[in-house]
């Protein structure tokens, strides 16, 4: 980090003007990196989002991989509104989706994407209003690492190492530290408790890893491992970070730990009663209520993508309707 | 309500994200607050009245988010929206003019022009410009309940990393509702139907008793329950979840057969935004001249592969004569299949978002509208319920935790956490543990007493600049920025909405930690609380 102790950017123009705000830090750039190729399907890791590691420089990532598996299944989420019902249309305005059978009016569909989200022609600033430009902060200056479940099968993790934190350790174990160390990832399923190891690039700072075992509690740590003999540590790797716990979803129906009995309760008085439910109608009761559902899996298969229950029976693509 | 074999339960999500730019009259994106008024939200007013009328008994629950709560009851937006309706009758106007040669074209053109008018008429009239309390009359007479929503659609599954960020949302969402309705909700309608079990005790907290979640949030909870989505279950914690039906849920919303794709229904995509001779229409399209929808249309969906045929407003009754019909009769179908099965009366809920009903599927209310008193007059053996009253008959429920689940694509979080705006996540935990930090830091300020006259404006200041602290981490919280991103359509919109909300929060924030509240920082101020300026009661100590 450079200079000052703060961390952001913030650019406002003032009736045409640039005024760069007295708190100004590392500002982000927009370079993109393209899109690494694919890894292998059966990849633990998936995504790299690159960024210059350091330094007061500005750097700035943006997405390079996900395995063939993942990039696939993103995929399809992002087209269930528009793809995956042949109904949906993309509109200019406000875009998205519709549920009829009718066609894309091709032609006007491009000109509307093209639509600018704002009119220019009659635009008018008030005396009173600002007009404001910002960028996204490259970096907050906090050795942080923080996990989220994207699926029951896919962790998203990302990571910042402070420059304080930096320097401790280049002067604990030299200035070529972070040249004679490569960065890994510790994933640690509690639950089950197993860990593996995911070798990362110092040009990322998140990570998408898959994982075989949901509803599970999951935990990270950054560490890093040395590449050659010009460093010398106690250990095989140093730790950097640990990560938040998270508990992953659950993907399947839990028959399997369905005991012989259930317990209700009365929410208007809390009083609770144990029902015996190994008698045999009511376990069949219980599997003509799930029969329906595999039904439905069978009416709608057209509509699914062979997940367990049919879970993308979901309306999400239609959610928010307007954007 | 006479007990019956069944029930089912209508849910409608009415939600926008908070769009307010009174620095231009020319952001596009304003005017989905305009066109879900005049083709969602009046309908659906309309209908209900029509209902109440005729004597007709129905049940409906729908969910209004805070940040609709607050563009409804915003001024400006209310002129704006008057605008939006004078423009949209001149041009009705002259398309009778223009379609003189034209009979079917010219019906219809007469039919807009006077539903235009007459959405004008209520509007001003008859709702006094406000329709919070147009739908707040449904409920004080018992046939509508009204739930919450988080306080800005923010996605609890991503933000609950750090908790006190998914306390705010419910509290928020809860006092506003207490605003406007006048009392405590019972329901929430969890953004994006995102659940995680650590929200249930701000749930409970905060006084909500229910949550509906998506169908396997039910499915795939601990332990199974018995009962399916058939039956309400309730948490360890105490909060009763409800899960979405799959078969209704697909003869709304299927892509191949679903009710909203019948070819004597409205064609959404042939606008004459679109279709009429662009000097003509140029004034009531985008401002640099790129087409957009108008809202007048034609057409019907028709067929595929063959020439649009013209709307036809008998037709499309019909198909919805027909519909209601086929909907009523697979939930009685439904119902005698389900109701030997369990100890109560099976519950079969159907929540949708409310904007699909007269937006996309034009024809959406006056559908509902027809169910509803086919259920009424007809003989069936179930009847429409709310959640609250299904709860208040059958109190005794399996206890069970929901499964962590959206509504989202393939049921997780993919929709808001994928390589296209993974980016934004950073930012908004780093934005939200900010929040609390300011709010720990100056929890006592409040009960300060400055010395001076210099120091007491200077308190005053800290405090709204707290204040909108907190307004801009909510926007910033929205899920629709995600979703919009992920969807591909008006990113950059999007992506701006996300800088702009870190950009003032941060700069907010070194203001505040620094103590440089000059007076370029007060002018600031003052521009970000006028553009931003949802929940105008906000405290920022509720992140203490």
């Amino acid at each position: 980090m450079p200079r000052t102790t703060k961390d952001e950017e913030v650019k406002k123009v003032t009736s045409k003007k640039v005024k760069k705000s007295a708190n100004i830090e590392v500002e982000e750039k927009s370079t993109s990196i393209k899109k690494a190729s694919k890894p292998s399907k059966k990849s633990t890791s998936s995504k790299v989002t690159t960024k210059k590691s350091s330094s007061s420089e500005v750097s700035k990532k943006t997405t390079a991989k996900k395995p063939a598996k993942k990039a696939s299944s993103t995929k399809s989420t992002t087209k269930k509104s528009a793809t995956k019902n042949s109904t949906v249309k993309s509109t200019t305005k406000r875009t998205s989706s519709k549920v009829s059978t009718a066609k894309k009016t091709s032609t006007k569909k491009a000109t509307t994407k093209k639509t600018s989200t704002k009119r220019t022609s009659t635009k008018k600033v008030p005396s009173v209003m600002t007009m404001e430009y910002y960028d996204l902060p490259v970096a907050y200056n906090r050795t942080i690492i923080k996990i989220l479940a994207q699926t029951p099968s896919s962790l998203f993790v990302y990571w910042e190492i402070s420059e304080d934190d930096r320097l401790k350790l280049q002067d604990q174990y030299g200035q070529q530290f972070f040249q004679n160390t490569k960065p890994h990832l510790i994933i640690t399923n509690e639950t089950m408790n197993y860990s593996f190891e995911v070798e990362i690039s110092d040009y990322a700072n998140s990570w998408y890893i898959h994982i075989n075992d949901s509803d599970c509690k999951y935990s990270i740590k950054l560490i890093r491992r040395p590449i050659n003999d010009n460093i010398s540590i106690p250990i095989s790797f140093i730790d950097i970070i640990s990560s938040n716990e998270i508990l992953t979803p659950n993907d399947h129906i839990l028959f399997d730990r369905l005991g012989k009995t259930v317990f209700f309760r009365n929410i208007k008085d809390n009083h609770i009663i144990e029902k015996d439910i190994s008698s045999l109608s009511f376990i069949s009761n219980i599997g003509r209520v799930y029969n329906i559902y595999d039904l439905y899996k069978e009416i709608y298969k057209n509509e699914l993508n062979g997940d367990e229950l049919g879970v993308t029976l979901s309306s999400s693509g239609f959610s928010s309707t307007f954007k | 309500m006479a007990n019956k074999k069944g029930y089912v339960s209508f849910v409608l999500h009415a939600h926008l994200p908070f769009i307010h730019h009174p620095e231009s009259d020319d952001y596009l994106e304003e005017e989905w607050l305009f066109e879900a008024i005049s083709e969602t939200y009046i309908p659906l007013l309309i209908n209900f009245q029509k209902l109440e009328e005729e004597k007709v008994d129905f049940r409906i629950t729908m969910s209004m988010t805070p940040p609709l709560l607050n563009m409804l009851d915003n001024k400006l937006l209310q002129e704006k929206y008057i605008k939006y309706l004078t423009t949209h009758i001149e041009l009705a106007k002259k398309e009778i003019v223009r379609t003189k040669e034209n009979v079917k074209e010219n019906e219809l053109a007469h039919y807009y022009f006077n539903r235009y008018s007459n959405d004008l008429h209520l509007f001003k009239d008859v709702y006094s410009c406000n329709l919070i309390y147009a739908f707040k009359h449904f409920q004080d007479i018992g046939v509508l309940e009204i739930i919450t929503c988080g306080a800005t659609h923010g996605y609890f599954p991503i933000l609950y990393v750090n908790e006190k960020t998914i306390r705010a949302q419910i509290a928020i969402g809860v006092q506003t509702y207490e605003k406007y309705f006048g009392k405590k909700p019972r329901g929430i309608w969890l953004p994006e139907c995102g659940y995680v079990p650590e929200s249930d005790k701000y749930l409970k907290e905060f006084g909500i008793q229910y949550i509906i979640t998506e169908s396997h949030g039910i499915l795939y909870a601990n332990p199974t329950p018995i009962y399916g989505t058939f039956a309400p279950i309730v948490s360890p914690e105490g909060i009763i979840a409800f899960g979405r039906d799959i078969e209704s849920s697909r003869q709304v919303w299927s892509s191949i057969n679903g009710y909203p794709g019948d070819v004597n229904y409205r064609e959404f995509y042939r606008d004459i935004g679109y279709d009429a001779p662009y000097d003509y229409i140029k004034p009531y399209i985008a401002c640099n001249g790129v087409r957009v929808n108008t809202g007048i249309k034609y057409y019907r969906i028709t067929g595929k592969n063959c020439p649009k045929d013209y709307y036809n407003v008998q037709w499309a009754q019909d198909t919805i004569n027909k519909q209601t019909g086929h909907f009523f009769d697979s939930r009685i179908s439904q119902i005698n299949n389900l109701a030997p099965l369990t100890t109560n009366p099976p519950i079969i809920l159907c929540p949708y978002d409310a904007e699909l009903f007269g937006h996309w599927w034009y024809e959406g209310p006056d559908w509902l509208y027809t169910l509803f008193k086919k259920v009424y007059y007809d003989n069936c053996n179930f009847s429409l319920i709310t959640p609250s009253e299904y709860i208040d008959k059958y109190p005794m429920m399996q206890i069970s935790t929901p499964c962590r689940s959206s509504w989202g694509a393939n049921g997780y979080s993919e929709v808001w956490l994928n390589q296209t705006n993974d980016y934004a996540h950073k930012h908004l935990h780093e934005t939200g543990d900010r929040m609390v930090q300011l709010a720990q830091r100056f929890n006592n300020l409040e009960s300060e007493t400055p010395e001076t006259p210099k120091l007491k404006k200077e308190k005053a200041i800290k405090i709204r600049a707290l204040n909108q602290c907190a307004r801009e981490l909510l926007l910033l919280q929205s899920s629709d920025w995600l979703f919009i991103i992920t969807n591909g359509t008006m990113v950059d919109y999007a992506k701006k909405r996300i800088k702009d909300h870190v950009g003032r929060f941060t700069r907010l924030y070194h203001a505040l930690m620094d103590n440089k509240l000059d007076k370029e920082f007060i002018a600031f101020l003052e521009d970000i609380e006028e553009k931003d300026c949802i929940f105008p009661e906000i405290d920022y100590k509720i992140y203490c």
